[in-house]
């Protein structure tokens, strides 16, 4: 709710459930051939290969689809949406092609998957001229004609028993959030090498999400795993490079040993590794398990990447610190608070940060209620949009008030 | 590329796993080969083409001979558009193919 995108999701949400009529009005459902006759196509369906290569004729030579290369129909329902003007587009007439221009749509292959999930593809006029043509409008029906997909899911379970799947279309986009191949969404803290780092000790790779193997005794910490049981802080992809485990080589020989406390107030942990009865290191992580204070008294320098990806740390403390490797907190933009006392310059570095950050702090107020509270009671209570619009103004008018209060006091 | 063992096939349904014990499961159809790969073979494939994030992501992908008309000309074969399929230790390299 924080992205500015409370519309946007209402919308999306709104789109799936109706939630402002009590009893839903029966409307007869359209056929996906009235849709598209709505929009100027003949949409026809190909039962035989001689029907396939009916629709050769439309695209320009070496544009054409392999769907004509034969065999299509033992894995695919194939059908064509041909513009009622298709003939009249001329392929010369468009220089720079662009896969939903007039051209790229006026001739669409739609295809059904009819072995395992049953999933939509697009095919495009211009073919591999242009970038994904196998994915017209994304790969949304509902693009070509609101209702289009439902029209089709219909019509594949009634013809050909068969139940569409869009999970592999991504319609709705939030920041810091990626969609996995489970369809759903996911926090995550960091991308890096296409590995998706997420709170809740979730990695997701390849699009696959994967929790780690024993979350009693793993922690996911920005991108390295900590093994409380086997006393290691290892980067999860070992193609990445960070200086930050160095401390922590061979851990696993020593009698160190490893605690988690909670500041239920914060709402943070701190990991205490105590590798002796003098040298004890703490690593302070936040709610999503990413590392904002590290406290390490007794190393004296860092090789390269120290941290590199890390921009949440606020709080580094390292009084003997002598001298770091290339790209030291390079990506950091979290900084409160840097002791490195031996380290002046570089402290130099990352002092308009900390001044920034300190600053921001300063002028942070609280809310009272925002948007996630009444997203929240919407889901709970069934709001309808007008509810929620009128509890929106009395929000904001609360807002004023305290805001004149504010300016009152200064 | 990630290697990835086919551990099941239903007709045009491969199930692959990769050495990370990850399953994925993808409807694939092999064009310009006397063999379609089975159970044992290995696919060397692009992570692009297993993440639903990339634009070209699909559930359902065609292949077939570099040469072959219906996918991208003169490709190298380090494009994401291209696989390794390994048939009892022979190794074919394949595109990509659309429409």
């Amino acid at each position: 709710m924080k992205n500015g995108l409370e519309d946007e999701f209402k919308n999306f949400i709104y789109n799936k459930v109706d939630v402002e009529k009590e009893t839903p009005e029966i409307i007869e459902e359209k056929t996906p051939y009235e849709l598209m006759e709505e929009v100027g196509y003949d949409l026809y369906e190909c039962t035989t290969e001689e029907e396939i290569q009916k629709f050769k004729r439309y695209y320009k030579k070496g544009e054409e689809l392999c769907t004509f290369g034969g065999g299509r129909l033992n894995r695919c329902v194939v059908f064509w949406a041909v513009k009622k003007d298709a003939e009249d587009i001329k392929r010369e007439d468009f220089k720079n092609p662009q896969r939903e221009d007039e051209y790229g749509t006026s001739v669409m292959g739609i295809q059904f998957n009819k072995t395992g999930k049953c999933t939509v593809s697009i095919k495009n006029r211009y073919n591999h001229t242009v970038n994904n043509p196998d994915a017209t409008y994304g790969n949304d029906l509902d693009k070509i004609i609101p209702g289009l997909e439902k029209s089709f899911a219909t019509l594949l379970q009634k013809e050909h028993g068969l139940e569409l799947n869009s999970t592999n279309i991504e319609n709705f986009q939030i920041p810091s959030y990626t969609v996995a191949n489970n369809g759903k969404y996911y926090k995550f803290n960091m991308e890096e090498n296409g590995i998706y780092y997420c709170p809740g000790n979730i990695i997701i790779e390849n699009g696959k999400p994967k929790q780690l193997e024993n979350t009693e005794t793993q922690i996911l910490i920005d991108y390295f795993i900590l093994d409380m049981k086997n006393k290691t802080i290892k980067l999860y992809d070992d193609k990445l490079e960070d200086s930050f485990i160095d401390y922590f080589k061979n851990l696993e020989e020593t009698d160190a040993k490893i605690k988690i406390e909670k500041n239920k107030e914060k709402g943070t942990r701190k990991i205490t590794i105590q590798k002796s009865q003098d040298e004890s290191i703490t690593i302070e992580i936040d709610k999503n398990n990413e590392i904002i204070g590290y406290n390490n008294p007794n190393f004296k320098k860092t090789g390269d990447d120290f941290l590199e990806f890390n921009n949440k740390l606020n709080q580094l403390e390292a009084p003997n610190l002598e001298s770091t490797g290339d790209a030291f907190l390079s990506n950091n933009q979290g900084l409160t608070q840097l002791k490195i006392p031996k380290l002046p310059e570089l402290s130099g570095k990352f002092s308009k940060i900390i001044e920034k950050n300190l600053g921001e702090q300063k002028n942070k107020n609280g809310q009272i209620i925002n948007s996630e509270i009444i997203a929240k009671l919407d889901k709970k209570n069934k709001l309808t949009t007008t509810e929620i619009n009128i509890a929106k103004k009395i929000i904001e008018k609360i807002r004023g008030l305290f805001r004149k209060k504010d300016e009152n006091k200064r | 590329m990630i290697k990835m063992e086919i551990v099941k096939k239903d007709n045009y349904i491969y199930e692959l796993k990769d050495e990370k014990e990850n399953k994925y499961t993808l409807n694939l159809d092999f064009c310009d080969i006397e063999e379609s790969p089975k159970v044992g073979d290995y696919i060397y494939i692009s992570a692009e083409l297993l993440n639903p994030k990339y634009a070209g992501y699909s559930t359902s992908y065609t292949f077939g001979k570099l040469e072959n008309k219906y996918g991208k000309e003169n490709i190298s074969i380090n494009d994401i558009d291209v696989i390794k399929v390994v048939i009892n230790n022979l190794e074919i390299y394949q595109k990509r193919l659309y429409g």
